[in-house]
């Protein structure tokens, strides 16, 4: 079932003029910046990187909920990039987001019966409110909110993080789309409830065949969920491939700094920890590195990497299905 | 039970919430606000004459048969003052519907849909808004009074010209606030339309805060009508208006009438202090938070207590630090007390053998909740050596944040401690005074959030200045300003950017600042509470070994609270694991990460997915609740290897190793062959129960 495209990216970009400070100079924001990459049916995507990288807009904008600049974005084979609200209406049920705060994506004066069937109505796919809440409490029952007839009629705000994210996944779900794009989905979670939700997250695409992009700049949640990833630095893709490829022989020098950084629970080993910093901090996006947009911070840049002379890598297959945006042989 | 049900239940719960103060505000506000409506309903029926009869004597003292008296005028003064009831209920309503009508889709709309449309209204509401409020509505009264003719709706509307700016602004600033919202989003992405969005995402949450502008802005109107009536514009002569009948009466009060004046203007400061007193009341229920901003868990914590600043501090010479040791660091960092010259400069004690840096015993603290008492920290003994670094790992609402705060000395005014807390052997649970003059000194914090804890206004460089001189009083502000540089250089900020702005620093940036001024008044114990949680993995790391280099460098004892257990693995000596309110086990990390003996710190760990985990195991059940009792061992309800005993006793803490405790009943003497004692660090994980129990209600 893997292999065909469900969404393909094509040179994506996503620029956003900001002011600096009242009455500053403009300046353009390149959050994505050429991105191409497609998803597969089937598949879970992992977007990596820190903030600043692009991942949110990326993922944004294959739900069509920021309007791309530039390049273009297809949906099930259909160019959505440039199609109205209206005609963007009946494909919005096919595609759907998680949010990083439950908290915040619950509408606090809607009950959680109503936030769950609300979807069903606006599309048209319920023959009334009736049904919709009857189909809402089958959802919340699949996410393991049981027994739904007692939250129907509760608000957000009497339920805990971790069922406000079941319920974010039934509201997403109740439409049956075959694209979740999910931004750090457990990340305003606690440690002993994130493995429950991914949990959840991983059976409900198993069983509803879904198709999932998950925004996250944790690495090993990725590895444990991702079949491919795509690492971003400062709104390009610098490293796609395989999770287990990826994760575990990172051959771009940002990859490797990524998951050099990522600390590890296991006894200390003697001579303590030994991890390559990486030095400074991701680069404002208005003013985007030439050349190598990583160069600045990169232990084995040269001359090809810099300017003048040196020209931006663009992604190149080096084996396992991996491609890599880098001059390094 | 209906969506109601909850909704009465949510205000009921409010209402237990709300203080007795402020309930009892806005029941005598109620009752006032109440008793004048009444008056005005039945104004009819109360008033002994027509507000428009003036056939009574003229200028008659108050009498039997007119109890208020009479005026120059010939009206009954009770008459006047009953109708005149009526007639502020009927303007403020009237006003009021006006504004809500014509400001709140205004604001809804231009909050929304921002853009051109947006910027023209805005133009317009702030204009109207500058304008003196009762100037313009004068000039509204005079134009509408030529327009429509004088009378309620002339009066009401040239009221509401003022008010709809308000109710424009209040509403499009929220509207601002709920727009960028995750369940926005989540309502475009399902496909609503615009207006759909508007009316069941946006103004069913911004619309709840209209009941308080009305509330607030009711009395304002009753004012803002007398002042007009007073001035000669608004209502007819024959109107009953309060104050235009004060207005008449002025000329009075030289003959000594003092009853045309005095009770339309008691009807008046009457009202007034009704409808506020229920507007303020209203406001504290329906925004507990604004009311609570004081006490809640967030407080802001001055980075200089204003009362430590004018404390005398005994001047500090320093004790003698070696020339040219430790050269990366300046000078201020390098005098480490207690281990560089084995003195604590401030106490003049010298710290026994072997003592503590910090040391917490059987501390508690309780927080008065609405629900009884919160045991939030529950017993905790903790000692922390100069130049260690112990962990403090749980999960959320387990009482590591209180237990930090509690050590600093700022727990909110809701919050009861008991236990001792002792900085060098010192308690400074004894000595207020000391305690304070020690935070920020010797004693200091860093928070998880560093963009909320430095002042938008003041260059960073101030921030140190104001610390320094606060704590040190001698000190030049050039020599402040020297060591800001000096420790800012320590941490990786570079010098030049001292007069920079917190807001021209990145996150990463920020936190090194915040640190910074943790450290640079060589503090003997540094509690940070999850200091990279909101920070980027590479900044975290670069933030994580700076830390751990200041504390090697600069001997300091170092409490790490964070629900990061990797974190804690990498960079503590010791890990401390609590559990509703109580530390469960602790010991060295090698022992604890290698070999777990709790059940809980087990399932944490089994719990964490790591770049090697396959399949993690999630913690089933929730915390229990801190307001009940908890009679045993706190996690026996969601410990499958729970036994009898462990639902009566409280365990205590038991040596399970080498300075390696777990407070469990599995220990001492447990079975070799306990699945407990069959931890693996890798591989195959204790499972604890197959089932999770889902979506049971907190």
């Amino acid at each position: 079932m893997t292999g065909e495209a469900l969404v393909r990216v094509a040179d994506l970009a996503v620029h956003f003029p900001v002011r600096r400070g009242v009455g500053g100079p403009k300046a353009v924001v390149r959050a994505v910046d050429g991105v191409s990459l497609e998803v597969r049916r089937g598949e879970t995507l992992g977007l990596v990187g820190e903030s600043g990288s692009g991942k949110t807009t990326l993922g944004r904008a294959m739900l069509r909920l920021v309007q791309p600049t530039g390049g273009r974005v297809e949906f099930e084979g259909r160019d959505i990039t440039r199609l109205g609200e209206r005609d963007l209406r009946p494909l919005r049920r096919r595609m759907q987001p998680v949010f990083q705060d439950p908290h915040a994506a619950l509408n606090p004066a809607m009950t959680i019966g109503d936030a769950v069937a609300h979807p069903l109505l606006i599309q048209g796919l319920a023959a009334g409110r009736a049904e919709a809440r009857a189909r809402a409490a089958a959802m919340l029952e699949r996410v393991g909110i049981t027994p739904a007839g007692a939250f129907l009629d509760r608000f957000p705000e009497d339920l805990s993080g971790g069922q406000k994210q079941r319920v974010v996944l039934a509201r997403a779900l109740i439409t049956e789309p075959g694209l979740v794009v999910a931004d750090e989905p457990v990340a305003m979670l606690d440690m002993s409830v994130r493995a429950l939700v991914l949990d959840l997250m991983a059976r409900l695409g198993r069983e509803l065949g879904l198709t999932y992009v998950l925004i996250t700049h944790d690495l090993a949640t990725a590895r444990l969920l991702c079949d491919r990833v795509a690492v971003l630095y400062l709104g390009r893709v610098v490293e796609i491939g395989p999770a287990a490829d990826v994760l575990r022989r990172p051959r771009h020098p940002y990859t490797q700094a990524l998951l050099a950084a990522v600390p590890r629970v296991a006894p200390p080993t003697a001579g303590g920890p030994t991890r390559p910093v990486l030095a400074g901090e991701v680069p404002d996006a208005t003013r985007i590195p030439e050349g190598c947009r990583f160069h600045p911070r990169c232990p084995f840049a040269f001359d090809a990497c810099r300017p003048p002379g040196g020209t931006e890598p663009v992604l190149r297959p080096v084996g396992d299905g991996v491609d890599v945006a880098c001059h390094l042989p | 039970m209906s969506s109601a049900h909850h909704r009465r239940a949510r205000l009921a719960a409010r209402w237990r919430a709300s203080g007795r103060t402020s309930r009892r505000l806005l029941l005598a506000g109620a009752v006032i606000t109440a008793g004048f409506a009444l008056v005005a309903l039945l104004a009819p029926l109360l008033a002994p004459y027509g507000q428009a009869a003036h056939d009574a004597p003229q200028l008659a003292r108050p009498s039997w048969s007119h109890w208020f008296g009479t005026t120059n005028l010939r009206f009954d003064v009770l008459s006047r003052v009953i109708f005149g009831a009526r007639l502020a209920f009927e303007v403020v309503l009237a006003s009021t519907a006006f504004a809500l009508v014509i400001g709140v889709p205004l604001g809804l709309v231009s909050g929304y849909s921002g853009g051109r449309l947006d910027r023209a209204l805005v133009l317009v509401m702030d204009a109207l808004y500058a304008f003196p409020s009762l100037l313009l509505a004068i000039v509204a009264a005079f134009a509408l009074a030529r327009w429509v003719g004088p009378g309620v709706p002339a009066a009401a509307l040239s009221i509401s010209v003022i008010y709809v700016p308000q109710y424009f602004r209040v509403v499009r600033n929220h509207t601002l606030a709920v727009r960028e919202e995750a369940f926005v989003d989540a309502a475009r992405a399902m496909g609503a339309p615009k207006r759909v969005i508007i009316v069941r995402y946006v103004a069913a949450n911004v619309l709840q805060s209209v009941p308080v502008i009305f509330t607030v802005n009711a009395a304002d109107a009753v004012l803002t009508l007398a002042a007009l009536g007073f001035l000669g514009y608004g209502v007819p002569l024959r109107t009953a208006e309060w104050g235009f009948d004060i207005g008449n009466a002025i000329s009075d009060v030289g003959t000594g009438a003092w009853w045309t004046s005095l009770f339309p203007g008691l009807a008046i400061v009457g009202l007034v202090t009704g409808m506020s007193l229920l507007g303020e009341g209203v406001n504290d229920v329906l925004n507990p938070r604004l009311r609570a901003a004081g006490l809640a868990s967030d407080v802001t914590i001055p980075l200089v207590d204003p009362e430590a600043a004018s404390l005398p501090e005994p001047a500090e010479d320093g004790p003698g630090v070696p020339e040219g040791a430790e050269q990366e660091l300046p000078r201020s960092v390098r005098a480490v007390p207690g281990i560089s010259a084995g003195i604590v400069p401030d106490s003049g004690m010298i710290p026994a053998q072997n003592e503590p840096a910090l040391a917490v015993e059987s501390l508690s603290v309780t927080y008065r909740s609405p629900r009884g008492p919160v045991r939030a920290v529950d017993g905790v003994s903790l000692a922390v050596a100069a130049g260690e670094s112990v962990g403090l790992v749980g999960e959320s609402g387990c009482g590591k944040s209180t237990l930090g705060r509690a050590v600093l000395g700022i727990l909110p005014a809701v919050a009861e401690r008991s236990g001792r807390v002792l900085l060098d052997g010192v308690d400074l649970t004894a000595d207020a005074d000391a305690w304070r003059r020690a935070r920020g000194d010797r004693l200091s914090l860093v928070f998880q959030d560093p963009a909320t804890r430095l002042d938008p206004l003041q260059r960073v460089e101030s921030h140190f200045v104001e610390l320094i001189r606060a704590h040190r009083p001698g000190t030049s502000k050039a020599d402040a300003a020297r060591q800001a540089r000096e420790v800012l250089a320590a941490v990786g900020v570079p010098p030049g950017r001292a007069r920079h702005y917190p807001h021209e620093f990145s996150g990463g940036m920020r936190q090194r600042i915040m640190i910074a001024l943790a450290v640079v008044l060589e503090p003997r114990v540094l509690v940070a509470d999850e200091p990279t949680t909101s920070l980027d993995v590479l900044v975290e790391a670069q933030i994580l070994d700076l830390l751990g280099d200041l504390r090697r460098r600069l001997g300091l004892a170092v409490v790490l609270i964070t629900h990061n257990l990797g974190i804690v693995a990498e960079t503590c000596d010791r890990v401390a694991v609590m559990y509703a309110g109580r530390i469960v086990e602790e010991g060295p990390i090698a022992s604890v990460f290698a070999a777990p003996r709790h059940p809980y710190t087990q399932a944490l760990l089994g719990a964490v997915i790591t770049l090697e985990t396959e399949a993690a195991v999630a913690v089933p059940g929730a915390p229990p609740d801190l307001a009940g009792p908890l009679p045993g061992c706190p996690f026996a309800p969601r410990c499958p290897l729970a036994m009898g005993i462990c639902h009566d006793v409280r365990p205590g803490p038991t040596p399970v190793g080498r300075a390696h405790t777990a407070a469990c009943h599995l220990y001492p003497g447990a079975d070799p062959t306990h699945p407990a004692q069959a931890w693996e660090p890798t591989g195959r994980r204790l499972r604890l129960t197959e089932a999770p129990r889902a979506g049971t209600l907190r």
